[in-house]
């Protein structure tokens, strides 16, 4: 069991250690360029699914449009988790031997159960999503595919990266998001993202009310930009953190 | 012990009474910022006493000098003008004079029938031949009156039928009084509609009377107390008007006297009729009328009891349409009848907004004699050139519903005076309806030439008492803006229309048909303009008492938080006693000087409105403010800036955060309209915030507690949501559930089935929640078990039997079996209406007078129970027996100790929220039962959070035994219990507690809109309007939501705290108090200021000003409920109960 994955405060007897989350605890470097390479390639990818790729717009027909969207996005954020998880397990230096095949089978062999997790876990965030905009006001029974729908895009931006990353790993979950503690560098990039969408999907509600009568007011449409664009907000603040700042202070203390 | 008890206890008393006095000068401070805000912002119409008279016309020369008409030479090429025709009376005899002929103008019609028919909404009154309007669901109401469109069908020249479109506020007084007077009853007029007064303007009904003319009435008592001494004493049948739920007391009584009276006055007429045209005041003897009023309110009461689509409005119309059938046959030629309604009603069948369904009525006119004389479509090229060149206000004709004229309700005022002859009230500023005039001709000579003259010499004679009066107006109140406006606007459009009179006077020929209808769409075009001008102006603002009233809350809340920080900082001291002195003496003191102005510096004032009155509320307010702070520099060496910039908590950053939403959202007028549901959005921000939060709590117990409240708490907040009054700008976006369906009154019996459950449920939960803490002790067992489940029950039979009531009469109106049903129906219902209020009077005397006299003899839940002591007892002295004090082998423990202040004080809170319980309307009655749930959620939501800390802190103090923190506390537990940070109210739970007392105002079915009060509850438990007990029933059940918070607001503090004397209770409770003052104070002072900085905002009177209005009455009533019941009564009890109880113990 790494370090790592203690919490700061002494556990107490009721408390479940939580087991690690992935093997390695030798992440200490944040490559710059590769994982800004990896965002901006994300970032435009998710750009191409909700604005270019389906034929119908969104302003149009939101449902007709989030269903491909969301389709397309499911394999962008597939594609992305697998090329980051790439580049931390090289990163981790566990298999020196480069070749992609090894790489690839080192990702399965590691992350394979991660990722067959994420899938049901996204969809489990969907259903909560769907049920916090109910929650929130959003219409209980009518509607019902926009709010499902909305909820499955808010799901893959904002719950599929930490799914593949923390599996159903419940302590780790709470101490990332419950508590606020990102520690490694992976954690970081997933925290501020995450927090990001979801808080720019809250702050999209704010234009629903107003008089203007504008095609774009209409639910789902300005949390979906909303949360789309909180998504890039938080994936270019977690580059500057994780730049700027590194691994928490925690995790270098028990290293040492 | 003792002698510290008691010096406490004496401290106690000495610091609560000030705190009280704190609060009443905090609730001062808000009076008078309201006060003087409101007598800037609305402001009432200067009433003109000036009356018409019959001998003087209002007509103006060209320098705007009074003219008296006889010494002009009036120079004509036509002869049948007025002036003319005054040339050739002799103006001594004035009798004479008005008889043959009439005053200002021949009168055309001798007698007229007015009916007017309660909220007869325009479109009941119109022909609907659109299949699909006719199967939709709303066909209760419509298609209902044929009478109407028989009549334009079969006698288009003797019948007309206008869209009548009031203006706001819809309420029958103001109605009544613009149908009188001519005038724009001013907003502020709206709350006086249960006390009528006599009118003292100059208004048709003295008119009639001055010229000795017969005024028979029926109906409405609202026009009796409008016109005390004008009516004919034998021919006034007032019903009383406000039983609202009694459909036809009011109606029948006036159809038995209606046919009768209309015949009377028949009979004389033909039996008389040489001696008509002789002399009038024959008659006085007689019984014979000249007007006969008549107001129906059947229909009125319908739309408020069931909403418009029910069979009982069916029928109510059947029986209107009958009766005007009846009145139509019964008249004679020489009258004109008028039917129209004073406003409409909206979909749920109440009025008093501005909304459109509550503003458009209808107007029929009819007369057996021909009324129009429109051959070749004069009018409507008229109407067409006065459309073109307007550029506001309303068009002549609206295409809802087909294409209809649409008038002015004013309108009628102009018309009927000069149709029968009198002088136009002075203050009127209608304008005559064109269509009546284009036919008057003296030898039937049907010349369109004549015509046009005729209806030309009309208009002009309206705009020029128009004219006069503005002019008046203006000379008699030079500081209004209307003065400027008319001088500059007005003055140039009548000078501009009579030069052109007078050119077209003087030139020889016979003027041009085209050059007529210019001059007289000039004409017309000045009456709209003057109307849209005075509609605008008409609350004129004051700016220097708007600025004042902003001054003094906003300086309010600055005092207030001032304060909280202050206690704050001194955790030990804290001196209301001294703060309400100085602020005592500097009131006094700024009065005085205030005063002392306004005697000595006179001149000052002249360039303000300020009254003596506002100027010494002003300076007293400022007076006692400025004191405060001064008092505050002194004590705290004030300015004290902090050495670095404070760390804010997420929790604290959250609460500032929903401050600044709350107030910015008046900056806008779809998020104040929306506030309900960004209410709805901010509360369960901070509910999944919390339930997110709560998955870091280590604690397996208190996480799962945590979360389960928290989910309770957003379901709740999810139920409350759910019910709602939609208010008309909403529409599209908002489906009304709070009643069976949008366009009802009624309560679905869903609904009463879960009001019947919540009878079992409610006190069950507080059952439950009591035994948590085992303070299921003392008082509240008996209350809960038998006071409080038996007012719900009463209460939800009183609204099932409502209900069956309501379901009964439809099926009367079903059967239309009327002879067998209504004997048996009406005696079934009074013995129903008997018990039915019986019930509910018991359950209002249960709440106020059996609860609080048994609260107030034992307030507290506390039970001792005496137990052997065992040494396994001592130990495991977790839960139950926090105190135990050994006596010689026995131990006394105190049920309920944990929670001694929290549980009495809920078990006060009950007993209020029985009493607002009642008060609500079924829907009303759950959404306040889930409003208690929720409050409990909310306290052990807000319990679970300290505990979380308090473990925390516990378990860093054990767990980091370093050296540093050994020399500060030897223990943990010795240091949690010094330290009683975590335990005091943070701001969040205070900004919740206002959001939930908002949100729950929405949810009881009201809306910022005068017309969402539910006028309706004023009636439960009586059978006659009472003006105390119904205005006092309308008001708890406005504002229950906001009384039931603000009552619950020392629960923040008093729930889970044991008894401690370390524990800085008292002061605890100012801070919950005053921070909850603070949040609404400047919630309320925003709504204040925006609706003033928007005072010219098309929306304002729509959105801005009544969220003002609820704004500051919300303000003043949560002021008053803390310091009169809350810490007046409620913890003044519970904390001098308790001191006495533990006293009693020691000893």
């Amino acid at each position: 069991m790494s370090q790592r994955d203690k919490p700061s405060s002494s556990t107490s007897p009721n408390e479940i250690v939580p087991p690690p989350f992935h093997n390695s605890s030798t992440i200490t470097k944040f490559h710059p360029i590769s994982h800004t390479l990896i965002t901006i390639t994300q970032l435009i990818l998710s750009t191409l699914c909700l604005l270019y790729i389906p034929s119908t717009k969104l302003l149009d027909d939101p449902v007709r449009c989030l269903n491909v969207t969301t389709m397309t996005l499911f394999f962008v954020q597939f594609l992305i988790e697998s090329s980051r998880w790439l580049l931390y397990l090289q990163g981790d230096g566990i298999e020196t031997n480069k070749s992609i095949k090894a790489m690839l089978k080192n990702l399965i062999e590691h992350k394979g159960e991660n990722f067959a997790h994420a899938l049901w876990i996204t969809l489990f965030g969907a259903f909560m999503f769907h049920l916090i905009a109910i929650v929130f006001g959003a219409p209980a029974i009518d509607d019902v595919l926009h709010t499902m729908l909305f909820a499955l895009y808010i799901s893959l931006l904002a719950i599929y990266p930490p799914a593949c990353a923390f599996k159903n790993h419940g302590p780790i979950w709470a101490r990332v998001f419950s508590d606020g503690s990102p520690e490694s560098i992976p954690e970081k990039l997933i925290y501020y993202t995450t927090v990001a969408t979801v808080v720019g999907a809250w702050l999209g509600a704010i234009v629903i009310p107003l008089d203007w009568d504008r095609p774009w007011q209409v639910w789902p449409i300005p949390c979906v930009i909303g949360g789309f664009v909180g998504h890039i907000v938080g994936s270019i603040i977690s580059l500057f953190v994780c730049y700027f700042s590194g691994e928490g202070d925690n995790i270098q203390k028990k290293r040492e | 012990m003792h002698p510290a008890r008691s010096q406490n206890a004496n401290n106690f008393y000495k610091n609560h009474v000030y705190l009280i006095f704190f609060c009443f000068w905090i609730l001062l401070l808000h009076l008078g910022g309201i006060y003087l805000f409101t007598r800037g912002f609305l402001l009432t119409r200067f009433v003109l006493d000036n009356h018409s008279e019959c001998s003087k016309p209002p007509l103006w020369d060209n320098d705007n000098n009074y003219n008296n008409v006889y010494n002009i030479k009036y120079d004509y090429p036509w002869q049948n003008t007025v002036a003319a025709r005054f040339k050739q009376k002799d103006p001594k005899n004035q009798s004479n004079f008005f008889n043959s002929d009439g005053c200002w103008y021949p009168k055309i019609f001798k007698k007229a029938v007015i009916i007017i028919i309660d909220a007869l909404r325009f479109d009941f009154a119109i022909p609907h031949l659109n299949k699909q309007i006719q199967n939709s669901e709303s066909h209760y109401y419509l298609n209902k009156l044929p009478i109407f469109n028989q009549l334009l069908k079969t006698q288009p020249s003797n019948s007309l039928l206008f869209q009548y479109v009031a203006d706001p506020p819809t309420t029958t007084l103001q109605r009544l009084k613009a149908l009188t007077t001519g005038t724009l009853p001013t907003f502020i007029d709206a709350g006086s509609n249960f006390a009528g007064y006599a009118i003292d303007e100059d208004n048709l009904i003295d008119q009639f009377k001055n010229l000795g003319m017969k005024i028979a009435f029926m109906g409405d008592d609202t026009w009796v107390s409008l016109f005390p001494n004008q009516f004919d004493q034998n021919m006034t049948h007032p019903f009383p008007s406000f039983n609202v739920w009694d459909l036809h007391t009011v109606d029948n009584g006036i159809l038995n006297l209606l046919g009768p009276t209309l015949k009377l006055g028949n009979d004389k007429k033909d039996s008389s009729l040489t001696q008509t045209h002789s002399d009038f005041s024959d008659y006085s003897n007689s019984s014979q009328w000249d007007i006969l009023i008549a107001h129906f309110l059947g229909v009125d009461h319908c739309g408020h009891r069931y909403g418009p689509d029910h069979p009982a409005m069916a029928e109510k119309l059947g029986q209107m349409d009958d009766m005007i059938r009846d009145v139509i046959r019964d008249i004679d030629d020489n009258t004109v009848v008028f039917i129209m309604g004073d406003h409409g009603m909206d979909s749920k069948g109440d009025h008093g907004g501005d909304s459109d369904e509550e503003l458009e009525s209808a107007l029929f006119m009819y007369s057996k004699k021909r009324l129009i004389h429109d051959s070749t479509n004069i009018l409507s090229r008229i109407y067409q050139k006065l459309d073109a060149i307007e550029s506001h206000g309303s068009k002549s004709f609206t295409k809802k519903f087909g294409t209809w004229r649409s008038i002015p309700q004013i309108d009628l005022v102009p018309t009927l005076a000069l149709l029968l002859g009198i002088p136009i009230p002075f203050n009127n500023l209608g304008s005559v309806i064109p269509e009546v005039f284009l036919s008057y001709s003296e030898d039937n000579d049907l010349n369109i030439n004549k015509q046009l003259i005729n209806l030309l010499d009309v208009t002009r004679l309206n705009v020029e008492q128009v004219y006069q009066y503005i002019i008046e107006y203006s000379l008699q109140q030079p500081s209004t803006e209307l003065s400027k406006d008319a001088i500059h606007v007005l003055r140039n459009m009548f000078d501009h229309a009579e030069s052109k009179y007078n050119l077209l006077k003087n030139s020889p020929d016979l003027p041009l048909i085209d050059d007529l209808e210019d001059l007289i769409v000039l004409y017309l075009s000045f009456l709209k303009n003057t109307l849209f001008i005075c509609r605008r102006l008409w609350a004129q603002f004051d700016l220097p008492l708007i600025i004042s009233g902003i001054c003094v809350l906003i300086s309010s809340c600055l005092c207030i938080g001032l304060h909280i920080t202050r206690n704050k900082k001194n955790s030990i001291t804290f001196d209301n006693q001294i703060t309400v002195m100085y602020a005592l003496i500097g009131g006094s003191f700024g009065a005085v000087f205030s005063l002392g102005i306004i005697k000595f510096i006179d001149p000052l004032t002249i360039g303000f409105s300020f009254s003596t009155f506002d100027f010494t509320i002003f300076g007293a307010s400022f007076g006692s403010m400025i004191a405060f702070i001064i008092h505050y520099i002194i004590s705290n060496s004030f300015p004290i800036l902090p050495k670095k910039f404070p760390f804010i908590s997420f929790d604290t950053f959250m609460s500032i955060f929903f401050l600044i939403i709350h107030s910015f959202l008046f900056a806008s007028n779809s998020f104040t309209i929306f506030e309900d549901r960004i209410t709805v959005f901010l509360l369960q921000t901070f509910g999944l915030f919390t339930f997110f939060k709560a998955f870091k709590i280590k604690n397996k117990g208190l996480r799962l507690k945590l979360q389960f409240f928290t989910f309770m708490y957003l379901l709740a907040t999810r139920i409350a949501a759910y019910s709602t009054i939609c208010r008309e700008e909403q529409i599209p976006y908002c489906t009304s559930t709070f009643y069976i369906s949008p366009t009802s009154t009624v309560s679905s019996p869903l609904t009463l089935i879960i009001l019947t459950t919540m009878t079992v449920f409610i006190p069950f939960i507080i059952c439950r929640l009591l035994k948590l803490s085992e303070s299921y002790n003392g008082i509240a067992p008996l209350w809960i078990e038998f006071g409080l489940r038996g007012g719900l029950i009463l209460s939800s039979a009183y609204w099932i039997m409502d209900n069956l009531d309501s379901n009964s009469t439809s099926s009367v109106i079903v059967n239309r079996d009327e002879t067998k049903f209504n004997t048996t129906d009406l005696i079934f219902n009074q013995s129903w209406k008997w018990f039915k209020n019986f019930i509910v009077r018991f359950a209002f005397g249960l709440s106020t007078i059996v609860g609080t006299v048994a609260w107030s003899t034992s307030p507290l839940c506390l039970e001792l129970k005496i137990i052997e002591t065992d040494e396994t007892l001592n130990n495991s002295s977790s839960q139950s027996a926090e105190k135990q004090t050994k006596h010689s082998g026995k131990a006394i423990e105190i049920l309920g100790y944990k929670n001694a202040f929290g549980a009495s004080y809920f078990v006060f809170l009950t007993i209020i929220y029985l009493l607002l319980f009642i008060t609500q309307k079924p829907m009303g009655g759950i959404m306040l039962s889930i409003a208690l749930c929720q409050l409990i959620c909310l306290l052990e939501i807000i319990d679970a959070k300290r505990n979380a800390y308090e473990l925390n802190v516990v378990k860093k103090l054990s767990s980091k035994d370093d050296e540093k923190y050994v020399s500060n506390a030897s223990s943990s537990s010795n240091s949690y219990t010094n330290n009683f940070q975590h335990k005091s109210t943070k701001f969040l739970d205070v900004v919740i507690l206002s959001l939930l007392s908002s949100l729950y105002f929405f949810s009881t079915g009201h809306q910022a809109t005068l017309s969402s009060i539910q006028w309706s509850v004023g009636f439960i438990g009586i059978e006659e309007l009472n003006y105390f007990i119904s205005s006092s029933l309308v008001t708890l059940n406005t504002l229950s939501s906001q009384i039931l918070f603000s009552l619950a607001v020392p629960l923040l503090t008093f729930w889970n705290i044991t008894p401690n004397s370390d524990y800085p209770l008292f002061q605890e409770l100012t801070r919950s108090i005053l921070m909850y003052i603070f949040y609404n104070g400047i919630v309320t002072t925003s709504s204040v200021f925006w609706a003033a900085f928007f005072k010219r905002h098309l929306m304002v009177w729509k959105v801005f000003a009544p969220r003002f209005m609820l704004g500051g009455i919300n303000l003043l009533t949560m002021d008053l409920v803390i310091c009169a019941l809350s810490i007046g009564f409620g913890c003044w009890k519970i904390m001098k109960e308790i001191t006495k109880y533990f006293e009693i113990i020691y000893k």
